[in-house]
């Protein structure tokens, strides 16, 4: 951000008074967006802007107030907005904590292929292999989006703290459509890498198109179906995203978290017990980074082991309300891999759901479930796309039967087994 | 002009942009944004308020020549146009690669219009301490109310937008302000916790810090229930659906499904649906900015094209979708208004506003009595589309089972409504006649691109699966 130094110098007039955090990001960002393999829009987009905190200690207590501040900020507008969030820091009452002090971490960038190379040249080298990866007859792609972006993120504070790290990534939303005689039929498919594999890029798409041909195929079940569950990567990821933050610091200051450490989330596990680390950095992951937007370096932690919650995490403030060790905020959900692998997984009658319209999963409410899209049902014969159907289930009781495959993914936020096979749940 | 000063000292280096592109292409707009936000957050244990946190200030500029659209997202326009539309030129273009398989589009209309737009508000009235005051003793309030109450968070999140557009041949101004109050309880009996909400919206501040305490009895009432209910059977239904759940569905049903760059892409069922039945012949449902006041009230969207009030489905028959200017500029229809982006530096897609159910002139007691065995459900939790096969679903936080044309006192939760769309919407047989619009809604368009959006409408009496 250009205006960092006029925001430090404006800040240090008020040192006396207060402490100051000042959390930059520049993201620049090249765009394409095609509709039935034509380029419909073109898109460059730069971006910085800054959120400033200052810190006032007052009565026994602490206070803090914040504003965003962009690059055309004068001086004379961030003097203004400066004693208005002094003015609020001194309307609130929290328990007192301290910013992080410099651990002499000084950032960097997070490892990528994507550094250094050309956004026009890897946008339209993406969308080669997307529409390239679409073989099969009656079958195209009906929209895609590509986004390649680069975000620097900053963090300064009065404590000394003064990062910077830089992230790569590439998004994409791809519409696999299968127009079949009966009807045209979709899939709506979105990925995040940290890296960038066209080949990789290619088998994923071609599988999907596979999968649309049989969404096309794909009829209610005549009878009710009972068997056990498998997932996808997304699916399971937002399943673990929505469990691990019951294990926030936040949450536990708050009294909202329903489990506490020593607590088993497999009260009884009839087959896999789950391990879950929460990591900074997971290679080829988008949500890696080195340090959170305290500036606390991020550090691994374990948080459950053989199915039960050994440890919380989260960032420095509410780790100091707690007596804990901050870990930073981590972002990758790093799930220890089972011993089964995918095709002993599938050997046995099974629902393996490939789209679903979103996977609900209630940690108060003890519930998991959706609507299934797309899914294989496998008979112990036959696989046989299906739709029109549901899933529920109780959480408690389909985390004591979960079995996980051996082989890896990574997955957004997620990294973990590929496959996971749930028991206990209800399809209708 | 009633704009804020970042936007009205910048109008000439826009209008200077817009004549420099236009020597190289056929169209050229420049949307300027300065979106101020105001979060005051009051829970148990913490307490903030900030400024701008989530705000919007930049430009974005729309280039067309009868090929692909370009946009270039800047942060400003001040300064030198003439090397800023250089850049422009030679940063927002294709690969050369990719310049053969561009789109062919239709010209693009710039009828003349200069106008400036203005909602007044009442914003000035109150001190961020008179906000904190607030937000606080309703807190205390609801944590009063009972022992269980294990946490209690009150916001108000105030939304300021001021919006310039710029063409060849229109300058357009609008100023206008919403004010969302929300309250959530966590509650815990046991082992079980739950966790309820109650809202308030106005373009008033001052209604909605008037309202929002009287909700405080009703959200801690509300979990004393919630913390008993049980899931509800699977199965299929009779349902009643409150304002809430009914625009939901108005919004995942057909809203999505009539987004008309959907239709672009032939991602939308709809497109072949257009002067069928597709609902019941006692449905009318409608969107637009200019349908009724809420959080999508604006009076221009993001591409200059003045606010609509389009009616989408009339006595049960499908009538029209929404469109962006791109969206409109293929399909060679006229744009209604929907072209919106999250931010200046995001793309604008077809997208709703504020979508809903019309009213009907049923009593919602005869509804209720008219139920041999189902639920009335409450509260949009979310919901996802599928406009090409029209499927749905839609989570509502809690239902409550009626029996013999009596609402009880069993409580189900969650509780999830899926199904096929043109099943569900023709299963409807009763509508109430009351009418209620919440402007506390944001939308994705898949899993990004976050807007503000309201739905609502009457009750609806519905046959439907739950699970």
């Amino acid at each position: 951000m250009k205006n960092i130094q006029l925001l430090k110098s404006v800040l240090s007039k008020h040192s006396g008074e207060c402490e100051h955090s000042i959390v930059a990001n520049d993201t620049t960002s090249y765009e394409l967006f095609f509709v039935h393999g034509k380029l419909e829009t073109v898109r460059k987009a730069k971006h910085s802007s800054a959120q400033i905190s200052v810190f006032v200690k007052h009565d026994g207590k602490l206070g803090s107030g914040s504003f965003v501040a962009d690059e055309s900020a004068t001086e004379q507008e961030l003097e203004s907005k400066i004693a208005e969030a002094l003015g609020n820091a001194k309307m609130i009452f929290d328990e007192p904590y301290e910013l992080p002090c410099d651990d002499n971490q000084s950032g960097g960038v997070i490892p990528s292929n994507l550094g250094g190379r050309d956004e026009k040249q890897v946008a339209a080298d993406i969308a080669k292999a997307v529409l390239s990866a679409c073989t099969q007859k009656d079958c195209g792609i009906n929209a895609l989006e590509v986004f390649v972006t680069t975000r620097v993120n900053t963090v300064l504070n009065s404590k000394g703290v003064d990062k910077s790290q830089t992230k790569h990534t590439v998004s994409v939303e791809v519409i696999p459509t299968c127009n079949a005689e009966s009807e045209s039929v979709e899939l709506f498919e979105t990925y995040e890498f940290g890296n960038l594999d066209e080949q990789a890029i290619i088998r994923e798409i071609a599988a999907r198109v596979e999968d649309v041909s049989m969404r096309a195929k794909a009829v209610k079940p005549q009878e009710k179906i009972d068997c056990p569950v498998i997932l996808n990567p997304y699916d399971i990821r937002e399943m673990f995203e929505e469990l691990v933050s019951d294990a926030q610091y936040s949450s536990v200051y708050l009294h909202t978290n329903l489990h506490s450490v020593g607590d088993k989330w497999q009260s009884e596990p009839a087959h896999d017990k789950l391990t879950i680390t929460m990591r900074g950095i997971v290679d080829g992951s988008p949500a890696s980074a080195l340090f959170d937007k305290d500036g606390t370096s991020l550090c691994d932690k374990t948080i459950v082991k053989d199915g039960e919650l050994v440890a919380n995490f989260g960032a420095s403030r509410f780790a100091q309300y707690l007596g804990k060790e901050a870990t930073g905020a981590l972002g990758c959900i790093d799930v220890e891999v089972g011993n089964t692998s995918i095709s002993e997984l599938q050997s046995t009658p099974h629902l393996e759901c490939v789209y679903l319209s979103g996977l609900q999963v209630d940690l108060y409410n003890d519930y998991i479930g959706g609507e299934i899209r797309l899914a294989y049902y496998f008979d112990g014969e036959k696989r046989i796309p299906v739709t029109g159907i549901a899933m529920s289930g109780k959480l408690s009781e389909v985390l004591n039967n979960v079995t996980l495959s051996k082989e890896k993914v990574v997955s957004g936020s997620y990294s973990g087994p590929e496959k996971i096979k749930l028991g206990k749940m209800n399809i209708f | 002009m009633a704009i804020r000063e970042f936007l009205s000292s910048r109008v000439e280096d826009c209008k200077r942009l817009v004549e420099l592109l236009g020597e190289k292409f056929a169209y050229v707009s420049v949307l300027g944004c300065d979106v101020t936000t105001k979060n005051v957050l009051v829970n148990r244990r913490t307490s903030r308020v900030e400024t701008d946190t989530d705000s919007d200030k930049g430009f974005v500029v729309k280039l067309s020549n009868g090929r692909a659209f370009f946009e270039y997202s800047a942060d400003d326009v001040r300064g030198d146009v003439n090397a800023l539309a250089q850049k422009i030129l030679s940063e927002a273009v294709a690969a050369d690669c990719l310049n053969d398989s561009m789109i062919h589009s239709r010209p693009v209309a710039d009828e003349p219009l200069v106008k400036d737009f203005v909602r007044e508000n009442d914003f000035a009235n109150y001190t961020n301490a008179q906000l904190l005051e607030c937000c606080t003793a309703i807190k205390d309030d609801i944590l009063s109310k009972s022992e269980n109450v294990v946490n209690a968070a009150v916001m108000l999140r105030l939304l300021d937008v001021n919006k310039l557009f710029v063409s060849k041949n229109r300058t357009l101004t609008q100023a206008y302000t919403w004010v969302n109050g929300i309250m959530v309880a966590n509650y815990r009996e046991g082992e079980k916790m739950v966790g309820v909400r109650e809202g308030e919206c106005s373009n008033l501040l001052g209604e909605v810090m008037k309202e929002l305490p009287k909700k405080a009895d009703r959200l801690v009432k509300k979990a004393q229930k919630l913390v008993a209910a049980k899931p509800v059977t699977p199965g299929v239904y009779d349902v009643i659906t409150d304002p809430s759940v009914t625009g939901l569905l108005a919004h995942e049903a057909f809203g999505h499904g009539v987004e008309m760059d959907m239709f672009v892409k032939d991602r939308a069922l709809a497109k072949s649906y257009m002067g069928k039945y597709v609902a019941s012949p006692i449905c009318n449902m409608r969107d637009g900015a200019a349908s009724t006041l809420s959080v999508a009230s604006y009076f221009f969207d993001d591409d200059g094209v003045l606010a609509h009030d389009t009616q989408i489905i009339k006595d049960g028959i499908l009538v029209s979708g929404i469109s962006d200017l791109v969206s409109a500029s293929e399909l060679g229809t006229e744009p209604t208004g929907n072209g919106r982006r999250q931010d200046h530096a995001r793309k604008a897609y077809s997208r709703m506003t504020n979508t809903f159910f019309e009213r009907g002139t049923d009593k919602l007691e005869d509804m209720i009595a008219s139920i041999k065995h189902g639920y009335m459900i409450f509260e949009t939790n979310n919901g996802m589309e599928d406009p090409k096969n029209w499927a749905i679903q839609c989570v509502a936080e809690y239902g409550i089972e009626i029996v013999d044309g009596k609402l009880t006192e069993n409580y189900v939760s969650p509780v999830v409504m899926s199904g096929y769309v043109p099943d569900v919407l023709k299963s409807i047989s009763m509508i109430s006649d009351d009418f209620i619009v919440e402007g506390a809604g944001f939308c994705g368009k898949g899993h990004k691109e976050w807007v503000r959006v309201s739905d609502g409408g009457p009750a609806l009496k519905l046959r439907v699966k739950l699970g």
